[in-house]
């Protein structure tokens, strides 16, 4: 047996730690309240421990979910008749852990699937809670929700492990707070702590979708985990709303694209040079299934315009037939939504296919703020080259390739000033 | 407010099956959580049957109290009433009845010296 690989248990609990650690750090957390976090954490952890030590190549549990969840359900409740009358928790059902009239009944119930599907919903609206700082959200809903491990999340998100421990445990003392509370919030507050879930899930997404320099596994689960989440949101009723039905579709439509856009090197092929076969049918088919619910209601949000803006994308089929006049009319609805300059960027790109790029260029020397986004000047350089202007197209690639540090951009700009020189 | 004890005794609940004694169960934790949200619940745990009994100056020891099961301490609560009355409609909920088991309530005395 070579030592150096993993064996076939260790495979088996890494790949379950994902799926099923997640759930079982949100119902522990259930148990023993937010402030109690790191209990859920601890008892999850040792139950793994005792599946590697236990598990061998022929002693693999038949139903090796529940024994993780046996196991689970064992150390909690001896934890907690440890601590009878020693710790309160913060949790809804206290009261119920102090009796064994009532603890371990207490204790199964949680671990129900219903249940779990609720407890994962809370863990949702706590790690995404508004008053975290977003780099906190974003790792803690990676490491409690998506199961995660601190390396996976320092990869994910380009930085170190020793910054994304720091992250972790700013954001668990945060938890410790009493306005910190384990539950699914209602009412107005719902409609708020929703937006900020919307938010941390399109990020992730985003990450998975735009980083060119984590590795292709990691991007990959990324945007998993993020349509993950937002299905898990749009199961439970408070999620199942048109807003979170057009962010599917938006994430289910770009991603599809996912394997078009990379080549086999790790550089960046341009929507123009994409192979569309290579587009996920699987996916955009999906994507219009989620369409047409997000359509139901009057709710028009920015998930719906981008998803929209989309549709348009995956349905041309050629770059050529790109229906640039209706993208343009959902660009400028987006532009009163969301008025940022990465808004006005994009909207400028769509009016150069339209109005040719002298247009483009005069709108595109308005815009403010962009002065240290590499895409501003690339497109600028765009527009130079298309004038046939190229000392300024180069001069613009040049400044581009200073604001960016990633590889697979680094050598798409050095390859378009290499053409540049060619010609 | 006062103090009661809810001493129970017998109930079969040996006899049942295994999904029976969930759905059992269940009653208990519907009926101690509705206590509790009333802040009526203070502590309380079943009993087994390891038991011994001493007694005397000599402090003899027996093994166990002797008694026939359905007279046999199956567990306790402790909880919150107005009077005895009240404490007396709140142990006709508890789910014991169910498998012929009885209650006995009795306040928690206070010396006063």
């Amino acid at each position: 047996m070579n030592v150096a690989k993993p064996s076939n248990h260790e495979h088996l609990a890494s790949h379950l730690f994902r799926t099923e650690a997640a759930k079982m750090v949100s119902v522990l957390t259930r148990i023993f309240g937010l402030s109690h976090f790191e209990i859920a954490e601890d008892i999850v952890q040792d139950t793994f421990l005792k599946a590697l030590n236990e598990w061998d190549f022929d002693r693999i549990p038949q139903k090796p979910e529940a024994w993780l969840y046996k196991v689970a359900k064992n150390k909690t409740i001896d934890y907690l008749r440890h601590q009878k009358h020693v710790q309160e928790y913060e949790s809804d059902i206290n009261h119920l852990l102090k009796s064994e009239w009532t603890l371990a009944s207490s204790v199964n119930n949680m671990f129900l699937e219903s249940e779990i599907q609720d407890n994962q919903l809370r863990m949702i609206f706590a790690a995404c809670h508004p008053l975290l700082p977003p780099e906190s959200q974003i790792a803690l809903t990676l490491k409690t929700l998506c199961g995660f491990s601190i390396k996976e999340i320092s990869r994910a998100l380009l930085t170190t492990e020793t910054n994304i421990n720091k992250r972790l445990y700013r954001a668990k003392e945060k938890l410790r707070e009493k306005e910190f509370k384990f539950e699914i919030p209602m009412g107005d507050d719902l409609i708020k702590r929703l937006d900020s879930v919307y938010k941390v899930i399109y990020l992730i997404f985003n990450e998975g979708y735009s980083s060119t320099e984590a590795e292709n596994v990691i991007r990959k689960d990324l945007c998993a985990e993020a349509l993950r989440l937002c299905q898990l949101l749009s199961e439970h009723f408070v999620g199942d709303k048109p807003i979170t039905y057009a962010l599917l579709a938006l994430m289910c439509f770009h991603a599809s694209r996912l394997d078009a856009r990379i080549d086999d090197k790790g550089y960046i092929i341009l929507l123009q040079e994409q192979d569309r076969r290579l587009w996920n049918k699987a996916l955009i088919e999906k994507g219009f299934e989620y369409i047409s619910k997000a359509s139901s209601g009057n709710e028009l949000s920015e998930y719906h315009i981008q998803a929209a803006i989309a549709t348009y994308y995956v349905s041309a089929k050629k770059f050529e037939e790109t229906d640039w006049k209706s993208i343009l009319k959902l660009y400028n609805i987006l532009e009163k939504i969301n008025p940022s300059p990465i808004t006005l960027l994009n909207k400028i790109i769509v009016l150069s296919q339209i109005n040719g790029p002298e247009e483009a260029l005069n709108e595109l020397l308005k815009i403010k703020n962009l002065d240290n986004y590499y895409l501003y000047y690339t497109t600028l350089a765009e527009l130079y080259k298309q004038l046939n202007k190229k000392n300024e197209a180069k001069k613009y690639l040049e400044k581009a390739l200073k604001l960016t540090n990633s590889k697979a951009e680094i050598s798409l700009i050095k390859k378009r000033l290499s053409e540049l020189n060619a010609c | 407010m006062k103090d009661y004890l809810l001493l129970f005794r017998g109930g079969e609940m040996q006899e049942l099956s295994e999904e029976e004694r969930n759905r059992h169960m269940a009653k208990w934790s519907e009926w101690i959580g509705s206590l509790a949200k009333d802040n009526k619940f203070i502590g309380g745990d079943p009993l087994g049957d390891e038991s011994r009994v001493i007694s005397g100056r000599k402090k003899v020891i027996t093994d166990g109290p002797y008694a026939e099961s359905k007279e046999l301490v199956a567990g306790f609560l402790i909880i919150k009433a107005g009077d005895l009355n009240e404490a007396t409609e709140i142990s006709k909920n508890c789910p014991i009845y169910e498998v012929n088991g009885t209650t006995e309530v009795r306040d928690v005395f206070h010396l006063d010296l």
